[in-house]
């Protein structure tokens, strides 16, 4: 009777959980799925095979929204986490002001995007921005931040940095407190300065953190929507437009709601891909996952 | 010997001092949009308007504040929001820990499954998912209630993979010498297991209330009745109407950024601690 | 108390909660749900008020209300229509109005509206709210107008007064000559800007060189010609030439904030209802001109429909869209927002610059025809987000003139082959 009661427990504590993952994640993941095999909108049809894939390779819109998206990823991952793996390390060394530090970087990653996204867009203004009134002070010339085309992608990464290096910087922080410091008191005898000891201790005990933070952030740059909306709505012409912004828009503004569906599972693929890929690559190191 | 000493004194602190001008130059410029933020929210219409370039206002236009508070009815929205967040908070970290300790203490078949189904989770965005739970909303007639803003919005992973690191840590000795001691796994979880949580909690109570604090497209499509909104809701509409200028809306985004700003600093303790321990183990 | 006494209380009770219910129910409370748009919070409370007033004088109604800013409203109408979960009465921009009318999603009130009403109403204005073979499926609330917004300091500087008769209206070339010379007076870093992100207010240029969207059938486009390129050329070159406001047709750049804080000397395509965002907010006095002629004279008029949906209430919706659209209502809601009321009998006494008030009527008589039918049509409603896209591209230097034509055509003729009446 015991052995039955404790084979159940551990289902019994997940029950809640999965139900909820099971209704509000999965429920949706395969109601795409169906929906995309369909033509439902304004005008239904009903059951069009693959027609709805098709369009969406056709479709040139789709093709830059994608591109924009790989663009502004390959652009944030790698700076977002370089940058918070660098003030972790540097808030993680004896200095004063810790505490003031840590929430000050920390800050921005707590406002939501309704909150600074009309902020940025007024910073960055070609016409009354201050960051153009700073850039003159220094007798420099004025940027078309968001305005021009090539401009404004990366103005949308410096201001997703921004926002998000805090929320790394906690888990790479979480991360360097619980490396042992005998690892740290072994190298220094071994007469290794700061520099090595970060190359030869820190990074290669960091690894399993680095690729926690390298998905994830991975993960969130392909969801991109808040900052588009609020900014820059996709503009100029389609120049800033991504993938979940183009699905918004076309359930929205077109009512293709099966069309929109088969960019979600498509989307859902990419992301289900890559993050197997990076599994994979790290699979040599010591990984928690279970 | 001395020499070599003296060396890589001065070296240390060399770096020492890049170290924090490093360091303070990042905060400066992390710090500089809230604080400009600030100083368009305290300026009045004709300062913000003016073309010079002037950090800090001449006048404090405390009407900002008081005009935007009298127009936009926060006063309704930010109970509102509070319920919701608290709601949500609730749930979150009550199954989250329930989860995360299943997962991290027992072994049993479909452990990896489950744990990649849950993960899954994470990788559809909001907007994908908008249409279906909005028809599932109004089917089971959840729409405008608070029910179906908290509900939908607390299958976050997030939640789990902390817990489930934090209960790693934990000696399973404390489990099977309670078990020895005759309670069910249920009272264990209860009385040892989870007031030992309390700082991953603190960091899952912090960034989950976040979240829910900040959501905007959710509680846009839920919710219906004006005296329901949320404060992203409110601020959303209030920044969209062309009649209310700069100032206003900057005071506003201010205030609703305030309540999690002060519950970070009455966390900060145990959120720190949490990280500390939280344990991502290496 | 013994039990006898006991039991006659319980059944006391349980009788007066019976009579309570049975009184609800014999009252058969209908519910009516309304969406509403609004561009300022005066026009949201004049609205509510009279509402709040329509359910007071018909307690057997319960007004079920959400409400949107105007940006807002087609995203809040289509999750409703995708769970097929319609309101019964809701606003709606003389543009849209098609796309639900021939979806079927409208309910006609022939039979409702009284002939007295419909007799005030303009044959033209009509048009955003028939279809499908003289089915009325809603009337007019609002009228709203373009035409240019100016800085008076500036131009009093430049010693230039903008033409204040229809007659007078400047060309292209002399408005672009009038801001120039303002701008050189008064210092400001551009000469004019363009209205905002929306096709509509551009629309006006193009029929102002005399192009139109589409042939006199509506069945093909006709975008690629040599005075709708005239048109989309001046507007680059505007932007080329730094002479009007980069941004603003992208979407930005905030235009309130631009024409308010002086760095342009005219807003053009912009109407009276900016009035209620300008006045405070203003740093110099403004005032209006028309909108400048090239081949023609050519504004587009805007505004706001009520229409009633499909569904077991739409006489009682019926009843509520006649009450709104009486002069009550819609006195107040015009003068709350500063807006011209589409009926002959409604007068309306601006309260904000009511001196402007005849130059936007005369410039609401510079309609042309096409222009009215072709912005109701439902190809340019399904299509004209994406027509912006493709001027925002051009503008901004992405796309060329002729790809960006090319593309526009495009647009235009996918979606006349599939919205049609």
């Amino acid at each position: 009777m015991r052995f039955k009661k404790q084979m159940l427990t551990p289902y019994i504590f997940l029950m809640p959980q999965l139900l909820l993952v099971g209704i509000f994640a999965f429920f949706p993941l395969v109601y795409n799925l169906i929906m995309s095999f369909q033509e439902i909108g304004m005008i239904s049809r009903g059951f069009v095979g693959l027609d709805q894939y098709v369009n969406m390779f056709e479709d040139e819109v789709f093709w830059t929204s994608l591109k924009n998206t790989f663009i502004y990823t390959m652009g944030t991952v790698p700076l977002t986490t370089l940058f918070s793996l660098v003030v972790a390390v540097g808030l993680n060394q004896k200095i004063a002001g810790k505490k003031i530090f840590r929430t000050i970087y920390l800050f921005p990653y707590l406002t939501s995007w309704v909150v600074v996204g009309l902020l940025w867009q007024w910073m960055y203004s070609t016409n009354y921005g201050v960051l153009n009134k700073l850039l003159n002070l220094i007798g420099l010339p004025s940027l078309a931040w968001l305005q021009a085309p090539a401009l404004t992608i990366p103005s949308i990464i410096i201001a997703s940095i921004w926002h998000d290096v805090g929320y790394y910087m906690v888990i790479f922080l979480a991360g360097l407190q619980s490396i042992s410091p005998i690892y740290y008191e072994a190298s220094t005898i071994d007469g290794a300065n700061s520099w090595k000891q970060f190359r030869f201790v820190t990074l290669p005990l960091l690894k399993p953190i680095i690729f926690i933070v390298l998905i994830l952030s991975m993960i969130n740059s392909f969801k991109i929507f808040d900052q588009i909306y609020v900014m820059t709505g996709g503009g100029p012409g389609r120049a800033s437009l991504m993938i979940v912004n183009y699905i918004y828009s076309v359930i929205i503004t077109e009512m293709r709601l099966s069309y929109a569906s088969a960019i979600s599972i498509f989307l859902f693929l990419v992301i289900l891909i890559l993050t197997a890929l990076q599994r994979r690559m790290f699979k040599d190191s010591d990984m928690e996952v279970g | 010997m001395k020499l070599q000493l003296n060396k890589t004194k001065t070296n240390k602190r060399v770096s020492k001092c890049l170290l924090y001008i490093l360091l303070i130059g990042g905060a400066i410029i992390m710090a500089f949009p809230i604080f400009y933020m600030l100083s368009l929210a305290l300026k009045p219409a004709a300062e913000i308007y003016s073309l010079d370039l002037k950090l800090l206002p001449e006048n404090i236009a405390w009407s900002n504040f008081t005009e935007g508070w009298a127009r936009s009815g926060f006063n309704k929205y930010f109970l509102n929001t509070i319920i919701i967040a608290i709601g949500a908070v609730l749930f979150s970290v009550f199954f989250n820990s329930m989860a995360g300790f299943a997962l991290a203490k027992y072994n049993f078949p479909g452990r990896n499954i489950i744990f990649v189904f849950i993960l899954t989770a994470l990788m559809l965005p909001t907007q994908v998912k908008m249409v279906p739970l909005y028809l599932l909303m109004i089917n089971i007639g959840w729409i405008n209630t608070f029910q179906g803003a908290i509900i939908p919005t607390i299958s976050q992973a997030f939640g789990v993979f902390l817990m489930r690191q934090y209960c790693l840590t934990i000696p399973t000795e404390l489990i099977e010498v309670s078990r020895i001691d005759g309670c069910s796994d249920f009272r264990t979880f209860w009385q040892i297991i989870f007031p030992l949580c309390k700082p991953a909690m603190a960091v899952n109570i912090i960034f989950q209330f976040m979240w829910r604090w900040n959501d905007l497209l959710w509680p846009l499509i839920v919710i219906r009745e004006e005296k329901l909104y949320t404060i992203q809701q409110g601020l959303a509409f209030f920044r969209e109407d062309p009649s209310v200028a700069g100032g206003p809306i900057m005071a506003m985004s201010i205030v609703s950024v305030l309540p999690i700003v002060v519950l970070f600093f009455a966390l900060q303790k145990y959120f720190i601690q949490g990280i500390a321990t939280t344990g991502m183990k290496v | 108390m013994s039990i006898w006494k006991k039991a006659a209380c319980l059944l006391m009770i349980v009788a007066v909660i019976l009579c309570i219910t049975m009184s609800f129910s014999a009252q058969e409370q209908i519910t009516l749900s309304v969406l509403y748009e609004y561009t300022s919070e005066s026009g949201r409370d004049a609205i509510q008020q009279s509402l709040e007033q329509y359910q007071k004088e018909n307690p057997h109604i319960k007004l079920d209300i959400q409400v949107a800013t105007q940006a807002r409203w087609p995203e809040l109408m289509r999750m409703r229509a995708v769970a097929n979960d319609y309101p019964d009465i809701s606003t709606c921009v003389p543009q849209r109005v098609s796309e639900w009318a021939l979806a079927g999603k409208l309910a006609p009130g022939n039979d409702i509206i009284p002939k007295v009403v419909l007799n005030k109403y303009d044959e033209a204005r009509m048009l955003s709210v028939i279809h499908n073979d003289g089915q009325i499926y809603g009337l007019p609330f609002t009228d709203a107008i373009r035409a240019v917004a100016y800085n008076v300091d500036y131009f009093k500087k430049a010693g230039i007064t903008p033409p204040q008769k229809a007659e007078d209206a400047w060309t292209w070339e002399e408005l672009v000559e009038a801001a120039k010379k303002a701008q050189a007076a008064s210092g400001a870093k551009y000469a004019l800007q363009f209205e905002k992100a929306s096709f509509d207010g551009w629309l006006s240029f193009i029929y102002q060189a005399g192009a139109e969207l589409m042939n006199e059938d509506y069945t093909e486009s006709t975008v690629k010609t040599p005075e709708f390129r005239r048109a989309l050329e001046w507007t680059v070159k505007l932007h080329e030439e730094e002479i009007a406001a980069p941004g603003i047709i992208e979407g930005i750049e905030d235009p309130v904030r631009t024409f308010a804080s002086g760095l342009t000397t005219m807003w053009l395509a912009t109407g009276h209802w900016m009035m209620d965002a300008l006045d405070p907010q203003m740093q110099c006095e403004y005032a209006y001109t028309f909108l400048p002629k090239d081949v023609q004279q050519a504004t587009v008029v805007g505004g706001t429909d009520w229409v009633v949906f499909e569904g077991p209430h739409s006489k009682e919706a019926w009843d509520l869209l006649l009450y709104m659209v009486s002069s009550g209502p819609m006195a107040s809601f015009n003068q709350a927002v500063t807006s011209v009321p589409p009926r002959s009998d409604v007068k309306v006494d601006w309260r904000i610059h009511p001196e402007f008030a005849t130059l936007f009527a005369e410039q609401a008589r510079q309609m042309p025809e096409n222009l009215l039918i072709h912005q109701l049509h439902p190809a340019y409603g399904a299509c004209r987000d994406k027509l912006l896209q493709e001027l925002s591209a051009c503008v901004s230097g992405q796309k060329s003139v002729d790809r960006t034509l090319d593309a526009m055509d495009r647009i235009m003729q996918d979606a006349l082959k599939t919205h049609q009446y």
